[in-house]
């Protein structure tokens, strides 16, 4: 257990000692935020400690105090009534004022909310926003006040000196001024020699900055703008939209809701605010189906039917579903008649998985499989929470979620009151982690994508992603010659497998910049500039939305030393390249106004901390693909080429994929590679997700390095046993591509068979998990296979 | 007299150490010691894991002072796990629990407890659980201090 050891393998608490001092030295420096915040609204709020003062007097006397210069703005008035030398305690009001902000902590959309209390224009504590949508506020949200006040955040403009492959870079402070005339120069430098598609734009984490940086790549002419959702959330969106023609991959249970099917997710850790929800709806007497390896909170504490099948084979349990409910007639007949592509050809692929079948390839008992898919089948209304970044984590990533989608569809549970829906009358712009079309300039991405370098690695995914490029080919993208330069927000280099190769091409590039909170040297030892980016605390960019309610904020407190938005940084960018007219000057909220204008308002008008909903013009409307509500053309239908749920993907056929939403065996599987199982035989699973960290966020914040002090692999007590492995061990996990040394966490949370390693250990690079993760992609999304690998583990020494 | 404290509904603790870090938060700006934390135990009887707060009052006086009606760690816990009340007043949503012999106290280094918990635990793990004293307090962090 991490949490109850004392002093840490990798000697969490004596490095401490040392950090101390580190910290009052970088503290001299000044790291709290300016004074002149704007506070949204204030309260007077009786905190601290009591005061304690001495009164002498000889008759009744008024005694007026003031508080000690150690509080803040405080008037205390006691009034005691004495005749000799008395001690009377008072409690003196301190003034705090409130202020409220969204939080970055991890990558959803919308954001959570923070409310911040602030004492002489400092923030001193911070928790949930009340009565904002996304609520509460997790660990790691809370732990954010630590980033805030951090002493090594990065305050300055750096520009190395030393030539790139140096151990050092020899990092100097450097103007705005400078940092700006240098990259500016660059990327004009670069489209003269090269064209502009040579400049690649990237975002990795969060995603707050994605429409400013997409606009300025489509502005400036390179459709080379890619994201770290080339990992994560696009491969579930593209197996949508190849599939049912939208981007809907379920929603929380309503009160209509009678089953919620929870797939490779847990919300417990990658989402608590959706906790509220969950339990409520267990109370109403909810079903609940958890399809995950791992025995996780929500499968322990929801799931009246818990899967728990094999890494990787999230496809085959679907299949087998579909299997029983085909065979027992349990589908929705009408909608499969009228509303789907290719039901005879599924109905004989399933025929192959019988759950006995199914028990085989995926563990799962076949008992268990009939249940589920007679409870999903019949217990209805439906709907789905879909772990959109574990079911792609294989190298059948893209059929994996269509297989689960083709499930809920056929159950009759798509767009039903209580089931898998989307919004009749959303916003008139589209979220941020795609960019709103109008905003990055969609169709002139569209024009451009022949210059896209992913076209020829990954076709399907270029003709279906407008907005994004697939980024997993990085390496060979540079090495062909094909990207020069690199424009990085929060780029972490090392979350793509194998990550060497993408350092390697990172430093192989004519120049390339970085923006970020933190120096992270191995990310930032292969870029040429790193500049300082305001937190979420210091920023305004950009609005959130919830349904039709709209969110804004202000800036808590003033940036920290010359830290400036990513929003105002690709936006003075954009002017000094010549394009003041697309960039409004450079006036960052009057780019907001633009997306905004869409919905008839403007950012000031939008209060905070209340919001403004904006009345829809109708009423919610479901099954709209029946009424011609979910295409352009206004027809009946999905937005597809055949205009029906296509469970065969003409778009599929079309690029030489299986039209159907098979099952195929990881590439490094027992079954697919039983010669390397012999040597590892364990199935080894990559970044499942804590509570006190979002992927390689926040080892830098000691409250939460508190909780996961160094790197630990999950294993099961029974697997632990046979290595004589016990709690707290130093360990080796090891497969063909690799090894790395963690420390052994004995759990039940993992089965028998599975090694669960966290990932993200930037600074730790002898327990980087993927140095584990083989370069193998998902032919149809591009994805790799961080959570269906092979390894063995063995104690230390 | 009033006997404040908690209880803790075991059933909807997701050990997602969102009270770790709100108790952490609320004590960092008194310079005091964390008096929070979520344990995660093996059931070998079960064989799963179940979570369980350590909470202050089972040894001490909340450091936050916010006891007046429900305090950062009980306020902004997703499960809803804590019920903060008056243990000794049969009316009081917490009273109650503890007055029709429902809810079960967690060890305790004070005269009486309180700090209980309802909700299914497996028996291995009940009998085995640390006093609080193994367990608490988290020591103080400074808000600037760098774990590397």
């Amino acid at each position: 257990m991490p949490d109850r050891r004392g002093v840490s393998r990798r000697g969490f608490l004596t490095v401490a000692v040392s950090a101390i001092v580190a910290g009052v030295v970088a503290g001299v420096g000044g790291y709290y935020a300016g004074s002149s915040a704007a506070p949204v609204e204030e309260v007077t709020k009786t905190v601290t400690s009591p005061t304690t003062v001495t009164t002498t007097a000889t008759t009744v006397t008024t005694t007026t105090t003031t508080a000690p210069p150690s509080t803040v703005t405080t008037t205390a008035t006691t009034t005691s009534t004495t005749t000799a030398t008395e001690t009377v305690t008072i409690t003196a009001p301190v003034k705090e004022t409130v202020a409220y902000t969204f939080c970055d902590a991890c990558n959803h959309v919308p954001y959570c909310g923070i409310k911040c209390y602030l004492r002489d224009s400092q923030i001193v504590r911070v928790e949930s926003w009340e009565g904002y949508p996304n609520t509460p506020l997790c660990s790691k949200g809370f732990a954010t006040l630590q980033r805030q006040y951090h002493p090594q955040r990065l305050g300055y403009p750096l520009k190395r000196t030393k030539p790139k492959g140096s151990p050092d870079p020899g990092w100097v402070r450097i103007s705005w001024e400078e940092a700006y005339d240098i990259i500016v120069s660059k990327m004009k430098e670069i489209r003269d020699k090269y064209g502009p598609e040579a400049v690649l734009f990237y975002c990795g984490d969060p995603k707050e900055m994605r429409p400013a940086v997409s606009r300025l790549a489509t502005v400036f002419g390179s459709p080379n703008y890619g994201t770290e959702s080339s990992t994560c959330f696009r491969a579930a969106a593209l197996a949508a939209q190849v599939t049912f023609g939208l981007i809907a991959l379920g929603n929380p249970p309503t009160k209509d809701t009678k089953t919620t099917l929870i797939w490779g997710t847990n919300p417990a850790w990658s989402g608590p605010f959706n906790m509220p929800k969950l339990f409520a709806a267990k109370e109403r007497g909810t079903k609940f189906i958890v399809v995950d390896t791992r025995k996780t909170p929500v499968a322990d504490k929801l799931a009246d039917i818990h899967l728990q099948l094999r890494p990787g084979t999230d496809a085959a349990v679907a299949l087998g579903m579909i299997n029983v409910i085909i065979e027992r007639g349990l589908y929705d007949e009408e909608f499969v008649e009228n509303w789907t592509y290719g039901f005879e050809a599924l109905k004989e692929y399933v025929k192959n998985f019988t759950p006995e079948k199914v028990e085989e390839i995926t563990w799962v008992p076949a008992d268990k499989i009939v249940d589920a898919a007679v409870l999903l089948a019949t217990n209805k209304p439906a709907t789905l929470m879909a772990g959109v970044s574990t079911l792609t984590h294989s190298t059948n990533a893209a059929q994996t979620v269509r297989a689960i989608l083709t499930l809920v569809a056929l159950t009759g549970n798509f767009d039903v009151p209580g089931g898998i829906s989307v919004p009749t009358y959303p916003l008139p712009f589209r979220s941020h982690d795609l960019g709103d079309p109008d905003f990055i300039i969609e169709s002139k991405k569209i024009e451009m994508k022949d210059k896209r370098v992913d076209k020829d690695y990954f076709p399907v995914w270029a003709e279906v992603v407008h907005e994004q490029i697939q980024m997993n080919r990085l390496p060979e993208y540079v090495k062909s010659g094909k990207i020069k330069m690199a424009i990085l927000f929060g780029a972490n280099a090392t979350i793509w497998p194998q990550f060497h190769e993408y350092q390697e091409a990172l430093q192989k590039m004519e120049f390339a910049v970085a923006v970020d909170y933190f120096l992270r040297p191995w990310t930032h030892n292969y870029v040429d500039i790193v500049l300082p980016a305001a937190t979420n605390y210091e920023r305004i960019e950009p609005f959130i939305w919830f349904g039709r309610k709209i969110y804004v904020r202000k800036p808590v407190v003033q940036p920290y030393l010359e830290a400036k938005t990513d929003w105002q940084i690709v936006f003075d960018i954009a002017v000094r390249l010549g394009y003041a007219k697309e960039f409004w000057d450079g006036d960052t909220k009057k780019g907001l106004d633009f997306i905004l204008q869409k919905a008839g308002v403007t950012y000031d008008e939008i209060p905070v901390p209340d919001g403004k909903e904006i009345p829809p013009p109708g009423s919610e409307e479901y099954k709209k693909y029946e009424k011609g509500l979910l295409r352009k053309d206004k027809k009946p239908g999905f937005p597809t080429p055949t205009g029906k749920f296509e469970i065969w993907s003409t778009i599929l056929e079309k690029h030489g994929y299986d039209p159907l939403p098979v099952y195929k065996e990881p590439e490094e599987s027992p079954i697919t590679r039983p010669d390397l199982a012999q040597k590892y035989p364990l199935i080894l699973i990559t970044g499942s997700r804590v509570p006190m960290y979002t992927h390689s966020k926040w080892r830098e914040l000691s409250w939460l390095r508190d909780l996961m002090p160094y790197p630990i692999a999950n294993i099961n007590p029974e697997d632990a046993e046979k290595r004589n492995i016990k709690e707290g061990d130093l360990v080796v996990v090891e497969n063909s591509h690799g090894k790395i040394k963690v420390t052994a966490h004995i759990t039940y949370i993992v089965p028998p068979g599975v090694v669960d390693v966290f990932h993200g250990w930037g600074m730790v690079p002898e327990a980087h998990v993927n140095v584990l993760i083989p370069r193998l992609f998902d032919p149809i999304s591009g994805f790799p296979t961080y959570k269906a690998a092979l390894c063995e583990v063995y104690k230390v020494g | 007299m009033a006997r404040f404290g908690f209880v803790l509904n075991l059933d909807k603790c997701i050990g997602c150490h969102t009270c770790t870090l709100a108790c952490r938060v609320w004590t960092y700006d008194k310079k005091e010691d964390c008096w929070n934390t979520v344990l995660e135990l093996n059931s070998h009887s079960e064989k799963r894991v179940i979570w369980i707060p350590y909470v202050c009052m089972q040894i001490r006086d909340p450091v936050c002072g916010e006891t007046a009606n429900s305090p950062p760690c009980a306020r902004n816990c997703p499960g809803g796990v804590r019920i903060y009340g008056d243990l000794d007043n049969p009316t009081d949503p917490a009273g109650k629990l503890v007055a029709e012999g429902k809810a079960k106290p967690l060890p305790y280094g004070t005269d009486k407890p309180r700090v209980y918990f309802v909700g299914k635990i497996p028996a291995d793990v009940e009998s085995q659980l640390p006093k609080p004293s193994e367990v608490l307090p988290r020591k103080y962090i400074p808000l600037t201090l760098v774990p590397y």
